[in-house]
């Protein structure tokens, strides 16, 4: 398109009566042209209402917050080693402790860690995953520790 | 509370470009931001920040800080959510410098990077439930102090409220960030001629909910 877009076609452009082929051509040529893209701006009946709405004030203290975070190491997947660490040795350690019966013992703790994976998608938002993991961890250390103390007792009540 | 001026947002930048359209006479809002940003020497400023010059990741914040914020706010319509996704969006940008693509725009990275931000807070949000959904803005409120001008402007913002999130993207693209098509275009991942069916849609919605909105006093904007 050559030269400035005529008030018509602008109109058409602007109710949306041209092809999306034609609309886009049009775009194309307001993209590069400032004189047609300020027409074809005054022609929307809320263009003035738009420049009436002033601008929102932005929180105090946020772009010092920005710079503060920027600045910080990222969380990389090293920050999340640790905690799946301690959920292999819990997992590990209630293999060790359950002597000759891992079964029974493995399934509780699989149900156990369900349960945890439950209420950690209940708290999601709240807690970051970093510590989600570290409760799941722990949930299952200590589960499997009681279980371990209810099949000794058990085994000495029989 | 810091207000932010569009004009004055532009006084910490390396270099200005003289604004042809400015001096036509045309609408020196609606032209500002797509001349007034130099190029070249915005290019230079992120290659800077890129490096770890704190004086141009200053700018950068400074600069797109109220942009990102005006974005979010009116995208999120919750002060507390526009404030997560601003900070959230902002270091995004400065941690991930080095994957800006310098044949674009940095303006249209930068919003590329909010509206994805605002669309995972907005999810995020569903998924709390914590907040409703949108924040609505009533119209009438204090309706006697405020001038006609600002009463417009207040419909207007709580017509952009009501619409569905992807034309409420558009427009505040289109005429709060002033964004060119191709720009939008580039944003939304979508082809230019869905953009502009997707604007004339946005607007004539807007429309019909602004005169909704509107006094029966025969006003007309």
């Amino acid at each position: 398109m050559k030269g400035h877009l005529s008030d018509d076609l602008l109109e058409r452009f602007d109710t949306g009566r041209l092809s999306r082929a034609e609309a886009a051509r049009v775009a194309v040529h307001l993209d590069a042209c400032s004189p047609c893209a300020g027409r074809a701006h005054a022609l929307d009946p809320l263009a003035s209402v738009f420049s009436a709405v002033e601008d929102p004030p932005v929180p105090e203290g946020l772009e010092r917050a920005i710079l503060e975070a920027a600045a910080r190491p990222p969380r990389t997947e090293m920050d999340l080693a640790w905690p799946v660490a301690g959920a292999l040795l819990a997992a590990a350690a209630v293999l060790f402790v359950s002597g000759g019966d891992p079964t029974g013992l493995a399934t509780a703790g699989a149900r156990i860690a369900g349960a945890a994976l439950l209420v950690g998608d209940v708290v999601t938002g709240l807690c970051s995953p970093v510590f989600l993991l570290f409760v799941c961890a722990t949930t299952g250390l200590v589960s499997s520790v009681a279980a371990f103390g209810l099949l000794g007792l058990s085994r000495e009540v029989s | 509370m810091q207000r932010y001026d569009r004009r004055t947002a532009l006084r910490g930048e390396p270099s200005r470009v003289a604004s042809d359209a400015t001096l036509a006479g045309l609408d020196e809002t609606h032209v500002s931001l797509h001349l007034a940003m130099a190029p070249d020497a915005e290019e230079a400023a992120v290659c800077s920040a890129g490096r770890g010059d704190e004086a141009a990741r200053a700018w950068i914040v400074r600069t797109y800080t109220p942009l990102v914020h005006r974005f979010s706010l009116r995208m999120l319509g919750n002060e507390e959510d526009a404030r997560d996704a601003t900070q959230e969006t902002m270091v995004k940008v400065l941690r991930h410098l080095d994957r800006y693509d310098p044949s674009r725009r940095f303006a249209t990275w930068v919003f590329g990077i909010a509206r994805n931000t605002c669309i995972d807070e907005h999810r995020r949000r569903l998924r709390r439930r914590t907040s409703p959904e949108v924040e609505t803005v009533d119209p009438a409120d204090g309706a006697f102090e405020r001038t006609e001008r600002e009463q417009r402007a207040a419909r207007l913002l709580a017509a952009l409220q009501r619409l569905p999130p992807r034309y409420r993207e558009i427009l505040l693209l289109y005429h709060f960030e002033l964004l060119k098509y191709r720009e939008i275009a580039d944003i939304l991942h979508l082809p230019l001629g869905t953009v502009m069916n997707r604007i004339f849609r946005a607007r004539s919605r807007l429309r019909e909910l602004y005169l909704a909105l509107e006094p029966e006093t025969g006003v007309r904007p």
